[in-house]
């Protein structure tokens, strides 16, 4: 029978045992029969598919053994056994061994060119940990083996090494592991030393440290070295290798342990590598290095010059406590190292820490009677950058210091950064149809209005234009034959994401009659899995969903009313009318109506009032009335906090805390309107489709901050915070109060720098607009500090660059409300970072120039010690008191 | 296409003897004013600040092996540039990423010796002396020898090493591309040394950031404003933390703060003494420099080849090109030397640097055939054109294949996907350029048929 044909019905049945023995038994012109076959076969089945990839996968092994087996050159093998779609295989071990067997006969030449090609292109994959125990760095396990066998030298593929190292813990961890077994597994000699150089092991030997402990691998080659049955000088040549390397800190951490566990003597240690390491190393490296250095100083066997380098680097480090280490180095030294001390101590002087300053100024005062000329002279011009009390005591012992504090202050001016300009709305079919093509994720809430007007105009003058322009977009988009079921099930959220409603009006132009199933069974889905919606974010999809159902009816509208005429979302008053007279008396479509109400402008121009008298609709009418009214009247606002119980209370449902806001509608006004004005308390689950809130209420930016808090509080700790909404809410109107200073102080105490940036932009548009709310912020600063619902460093950081940025006065003045709740009571225990938000204020102050009386703020200064805290309480006193 | 593969050929591995204190820096073949050589010696002499050069030197080298947007190496390092033009030695690398362009400048003060020879060309950088870089501190100077001629002999024992590695065509060009880029570049912010340590140590790693002056210093907003310059992937900025204990200022270029809001490039450059490290960083971690198109304007030009030909001829490795003299020693008026600039910076003949605002010259020890095969962009739009795909149908609205192209006073826009992705933030798409050919060589009459 024809070999090929035997071969695919055994790679069809999957029976790799039955593969193996018929594969030995081909002679050369039957493997070549198999070998012209094989790669085309393959192909085809990968050609069908999901479903013929699926297949593949599940007989990768009798693939992988066919070819093995048939193929002629090595590097045709290596090429076969290396695809991507035959790498991965179940269990390895048992793959290499049958694949081995098969290639035994090969020539002995053949076989090293094999092994040495599957060692060069072993990849490392980035699988997690626990997969990597099973099943290893795919292909590691017939490299190694070929290697072994043909006893050729394995090029310097850090995979290689990898994968020995995850299959050695394997082996050993677990108990199962004797010294002996590792002591003579067979790859040992060679690798051990790669290991030192091979980027990616310290997953591995991070693992094995974490889950085998004293059991490990790791643990295993300590005792080994101790035995004498592994070179110890590889292992700790190898760690000092690794370490001027360099690499985070959780490529360093794993050798760092190892190192401790060796436990080297002095000797060993060395010294100037170490201390040159202190600059740039990763924190676990510099915790190690200090250490070392310390014993081998103890030991006396530290020189002065790597005694100096090293304080100097550590006074450098951002880390204050190695600063501190390096202090208290210092405070220990000998007077002969006087010259070096002055050195690192001249480094500390920049620091911003009032504490360490002033320690590390005793300590320059104390070595400087020991200390050379040029040292001295270092000292002195470091110190011209100290305050005044603090540049005295250094020229009282090293001469006349030469006053270089910064040049005072000079505010920055506050400018408002606008928003982008509106984008232009696209005028033809063409246009419209490429808008929607490039739609993504990215595009903001502007471009979106645009478009939809666009959809919605062109199709009212000319749908079989529309229709065909769009036609390629849909056929690309929208998959067919269509079945609504993909999407309904298919796509978690899909009938609530904004985009891909905006997708589904376009839809509704092109095939009215796709758009109608997808729709009812959305709708059915919907009452079976109601989901609930911030009030504000159902305004947003009522108004997309009824621009669908009107398309799928096969009607049109001459004109959306609500399309922004501003970038904040405000529509010009006339503009609106004008918009409602070309409706020619015909009814708008409710939700943009409303959305259109919402987003006039706070002052509307008379003659809109009069000219809207003209309007015959219903609408018209209402429009007109509420014009007269001048809009909406403003909703009243309460914030209301709740603590955070404390970690030693019972945790109960309530643990974390709450803020959220009570809206108050006010009287007559259409019931949708009325929704939004009633805060539903519910939390919107994308924070993402929050973009769309400040342009939904542009005039009432204090409703839209009081729906968002809660939504915010939730994503504190989140990339995705709402910074940008707040950084858009700043640009609207209405009046400000406790919500839009609450949503504020949230998002300054965002964990994500670039969440707080976007935060500090909102704060610094209203300080430069004058609408800054000032004495809420600092109230929601305190309140949302105590009830451990933000954390003060954070806002801190906030407060300090929206000082810089020019809204000095606006930050004195809400910390002069924020302060007096923050400060501790006589006897109680200061809040950590205190200090900190103190230095703002002092800054602040300072720079606004103004004065005021903090409550608290004279008994802090009172406090005894020289912490933080109490040195910038002084230095505000001083500063308000003048 | 199968990428090209670079061989580096050196005499000897790099070294850095620290106990004679001698860094000796192997060279591969590269180009002197007497042209291509294959182990030219540039400099031997002093490195009067070794510790920021040491350090300087290492972040180019870990420039050279980064891969920004996806941590996993991959064991690919392309070697650092050097080019000694004549009072600084500037050491170059290309982030294997394509989005980080680093470059060492140690200026006349940082050196103290002999200038063998001008020119370009590869050094070696190897693990060994990446390990011994790191040792280097104290205050005391090393001695630099970039290439030595009397090594020439050893090549005869066949003590040669080679290094292979595949060479993109994308690296090349984004490695050329990147200096025309920073030419559009102005100083936006500066800061003293404390003010720059605490601002580069405060950075947060990921997103999209802009940097705005404020006070002294600078401080990060989540959206553009005037004078802003952006910050993308800030994490790419890493290299510059280990130089902050020598850093004795921060100074940030970048261009004008572009209306449509989206990312842009922009360059990051540490003082330090007797030297300078800049890097310049692609508008987003996972994009490279490559295909930006700032080029294509000016490489779109009629002349711009024959015109870099002739200022090309007159180039001799100088530190700062003076572009009033090349106008005057060339004839040709400014905007065509601004245009034969930029012809020769995508052909890796010139680099820029933002600190002089100028060009100088550098030759990219790459194959000069590839590094100036025309840009694809404009290849596609000069393809356009010959087969007659653009029809003008109003005098700025023309049908280029199957797409639409307006030549509008705001800026082309066409309905290709490429334009609704990158909105002109990379520069014309090919149907815009093949549009503008046309227009530009009189055919832009409706109907009137450059057929």
């Amino acid at each position: 029978m024809n070999p090929w044909k035997e071969v695919a019905s055994r790679i069809e049945a999957g029976d790799d045992t039955e593969m193996a023995r018929f594969l030995a038994t081909l002679d050369e012109d039957g493997r070549r029969a198999v070998a012209a076959r094989l790669p085309g076969y393959l192909s085809e089945r990968l050609a069908q598919g999901w479903e013929g990839q699926l297949w593949i996968q599940n007989q990768t092994e009798v693939f992988r053994l066919a070819g093995a087996a048939c193929l002629s050159g090595a590097a045709q093998v290596a090429a076969w056994l290396n695809r991507r779609d035959l790498r991965w295989v179940r269990r390895p071990e048992a793959d290499a061994a049958r694949i081995l067997a098969l290639i035994g006969d090969r020539p002995a030449t053949w076989r090293e060119d094999l092994a040495v090609r599957l060692v060069e292109r072993l990849r490392s994959p980035s699988r997690s940990a626990s997969r990597l125990l099973d099943i290893g760095v795919p292909g590691w396990d017939l490299a190694a083996g070929l290697v072994l066998e043909t006893g050729v030298e394995p090029p310097d593929n850090d995979a290689f090494t990898v994968g020995w190292l995850w299959r050695l813990i394997g082996r050993h961890g677990a108990n199962q592991g004797t010294l002996d077994a590792l002591a003579v597994d067979p790859l040992l000699g060679r690798l051990l030393p790669r290991v030192f150089r091979a980027t990616g092991v310290a997953a591995a030997l991070t693992w094995d440290l974490v889950r085998n402990r004293d059991k490990g691998v790791v643990a295993a080659l300590v005792a080994l070295a101790e035995k004498g049955r592994v070179p110890r000088g590889v292992l700790v040549g190898g760690c000092v290798e690794r370490f001027l390397a360099g690499g985070g800190a959780e490529e360093i951490a794993p050798f760092a342990t190892l190192w401790r566990r060796l436990r080297p003597e002095p000797e060993e240690i060395p010294a100037v590598e170490f201390a040159r390491l202190l600059p740039s190393a990763a924190p676990p490296l510099v915790e190690l290095v200090l250490e070392e250095l310390s014993r081998l100083d103890e030991a006396g066997l530290l020189g002065d010059e790597s005694f100096g380098e090293a304080v100097e680097a550590l006074a450098f480090r951002p880390e204050k406590k190695y600063v501190t280490a390096a202090l208290r180095w210092i405070a220990g030294a000998a007077p002969s190292r006087a010259d070096a001390a002055e050195a690192a101590l001249a480094a500390v002087f920049d620091q911003d820490t009032p504490a360490l300053r002033d320690r590390a100024v005793r300590l320059a005062v104390k070595f400087a009677p020991h200390a050379s000329g040029p040292a001295l002279d270092a000292v002195r011009t470091a110190a011209s950058r100290l305050p005044a009390d603090l540049r005295e005591k250094i020229a009282a012992v090293a001469g006349v210091v030469e006053a270089d504090e910064p040049p005072p202050m000079t505010p920055a001016a506050l400018v408002v950064n606008p928003l982008p300009a509106l984008p232009a709305t696209p005028g033809s079919p063409g246009e419209l149809a490429w808008e929607i093509e490039a739609l993504d994720w990215r595009t903001g809430p502007p471009q979106f209005e645009r478009i939809l007007a666009a959809l919605v105009e062109l199709t009212h003058r000319d749908r079989d234009a529309v229709s065909q322009a769009l036609r390629p977009w849909c056929d690309k988009h929208w998959r067919r034959p269509f079945d609504p079921a993909t999407y309904v099930y298919g796509i978690s959220g899909f009938g609530r994401n904004t985009h891909a409603l905006l997708m589904r009006c376009a839809l509704a132009v092109v095939a009215p009659a796709d758009s109608r199933k997808l729709s009812a069974l959305l709708a059915n889905y919907h009452r079976s899995h109601p989901e609930y919606e911030p009030a504000i974010q159902l305004l947003v999809q009522r108004r997309l969903r009824e621009v669908v159902e009107m398309l799928e009816r096969g009607r049109s509208v001459a004109v959306l009313l609500a399309t922004p005429t501003a970038p904040t979302g405000h529509v010009d008053a006339e503009i609106l009318v004008e918009r409602m007279e070309r409706l020619k008396g015909a009814e708008p479509l409710q939700a943009d109506f409303h959305q259109a109400l919402l987003r006039l402008p706070r002052e509307i121009d008379p003659r809109a009032v009069v000219r809207a008298d003209g309007l015959t609709s219903q609408a018209g009418r209402v429009l007109a009335e509420w014009l007269r009214r001048g809009g909406l009247p403003d909703p009243e606002v309460i914030v209301e906090v709740e603590a955070a119980q404390r970690p030693d209370a019972d945790s109960g449902p309530d643990h974390y805390g709450e803020v959220f806001a009570e809206i108050t509608p006010p009287a007559c006004v259409p019931q949708p309107v009325a929704e939004l004005c009633t805060g539903s308390r519910r939390i919107l689950h994308d924070v993402g489709e929050a973009t769309w809130w400040p342009a939904v209420m542009p005039s009432h930016r204090e409703v839209v901050a009081a729906h968002l808090l809660e939504t915010l509080a939730l994503g504190i700790d989140d990339t995705r915070g709402g910074g940008h909404v707040l950084a858009a809410l700043a640009h609207g109107d209405g009046p400000v109060g406790p919500a839009t200073a609450s949503a504020l102080a949230i998002g300054m105490g965002n964990r994500h720098p670039g969440q707080r940036a976007a935060a500090v932009d909102a704060l610094i548009t209203l300080a430069a607009r004058g609408h800054l709310p000032a004495g809420d912020l600092g109230r929601a600063v305190a309140g949302l500090t105590d009830a451990g619902l933000v954390k003060l460093n954070r806002i801190t950081s906030a407060l300090d660059e929206a000082t810089t940025a020019g809204a000095h006065a606006q930050v004195w003045r809400a910390l002069l409300t924020a302060l007096p709740p923050l400060l501790p009571r006589t006897g109680d225990r200061p809040r950590a970072g205190l200090g900190e938000l103190l230095a703002v204020a002092v800054k602040a102050a300072t720079l606004s120039g103004e004065r005021g009386d903090v409550p608290g703020l004279a008994e802090t200064a009172a406090r005894g010690g020289s912490s933080r805290l109490v040195q910038e309480a002084r230095r505000l006193q001083r500063q308000v008191s003048r | 296409m199968a990428d090209a593969v670079l061989a580096y050929s050196y005499v000897r591995s790099s070294e850095l003897d620290l106990s004679s204190g001698l860094l000796d820096l192997s060279t591969s073949g590269g180009v002197t004013p007497s042209g291509p050589a294959s182990h030219p010696a540039f400099f031997s002499g002093l490195l009067t600040r070794a510790a920021p050069a040491a350090a300087g030197l290492l972040g180019v080298a870990d420039v050279a092996r980064a891969r920004y947007y996806d941590a996993r190496p991959n064991g690919i390092v392309r070697d650092p540039v050097v080019t000694c033009n004549g009072d600084r030695l500037r050491f170059e690398s290309f982030s294997a990423c394509g989005g980080v362009y680093a470059r060492l400048d140690v200026l006349q003060q940082g050196l103290d010796g002999e200038v063998v020879e001008l020119g370009t060309t590869n050094v070696d950088v190897n693990d060994p002396l990446r390990r011994a870089l790191v040792r280097v501190g104290g205050g005391d100077p090393l001695h630099l020898r970039v290439g030595a001629e009397e090594l020439v002999a050893t090549t005869l024992d066949g003590a040669v090493v080679e290094k292979k590695v595949p060479l993109p065509e994308r690296w090349v060009r984004g490695f050329a591309e990147v200096q025309v880029i920073a030419s559009g570049f102005d100083l936006r912010a500066e800061a003293t040394g404390p003010e720059a340590v605490r601002f580069l140590r405060a950075l947060p790693r990921r997103g999209v950031l802009w940097a705005v002056p404020a006070g002294r210093s600078l401080r990060l907003s989540a959206r553009p404003a005037a004078g802003a310059v952006c910050l993308p992937g800030p994490e790419r900025l890493a290299t510059l933390l280990p130089l902050l204990r020598f850093a004795t200022g921060l100074r940030v270029y970048g261009p004008a703060v572009p209306a449509h809001g989206l990312p842009v490039a922009s360059a990051w450059e540490l003082e330090l003494p007797g030297m300078r490290y800049v890097l310049t960083l692609s508008p987003e971690a996972r994009r490279g420099f490559s295909g930006e198109g700032a080029v294509l304007g000016d490489l779109a030009t009629a002349h711009a080849e024959e015109d870099a030909g002739l200022v090309g001829a007159m180039l001799s490795f100088e530190p700062r090109l003076d572009a009033d003299l090349l106008a005057e020693r060339s004839g040709l008026p400014r905007n065509r030397i601004r245009a034969a600039l930029t012809q020769l910076g995508t052909a890796g003949r010139v680099g820029y640097d933002v600190a002089e605002a100028a060009h100088f010259h550098r030759e990219l020890p790459y194959d000069p055939g590839r590094v100036a095969a025309m840009n694809p962009r404009l290849k596609a739009a000069r393809d356009l054109v010959k087969r007659g795909a653009v029809r003008f149908t109003a005098p700025d609205t023309a049908v280029v294949g199957e797409r639409r192209v307006r030549l509008t006073s705001d800026g082309p826009v066409c309905t290709c996907p490429w334009y609704a992705d990158f909105r002109g933030s990379r520069g014309p798409c090919k149907h815009v350029l093949a549009a503008q050919q046309v227009r530009d060589q009189g055919g832009a009459a409706p109907e009137g048929g450059t057929r």
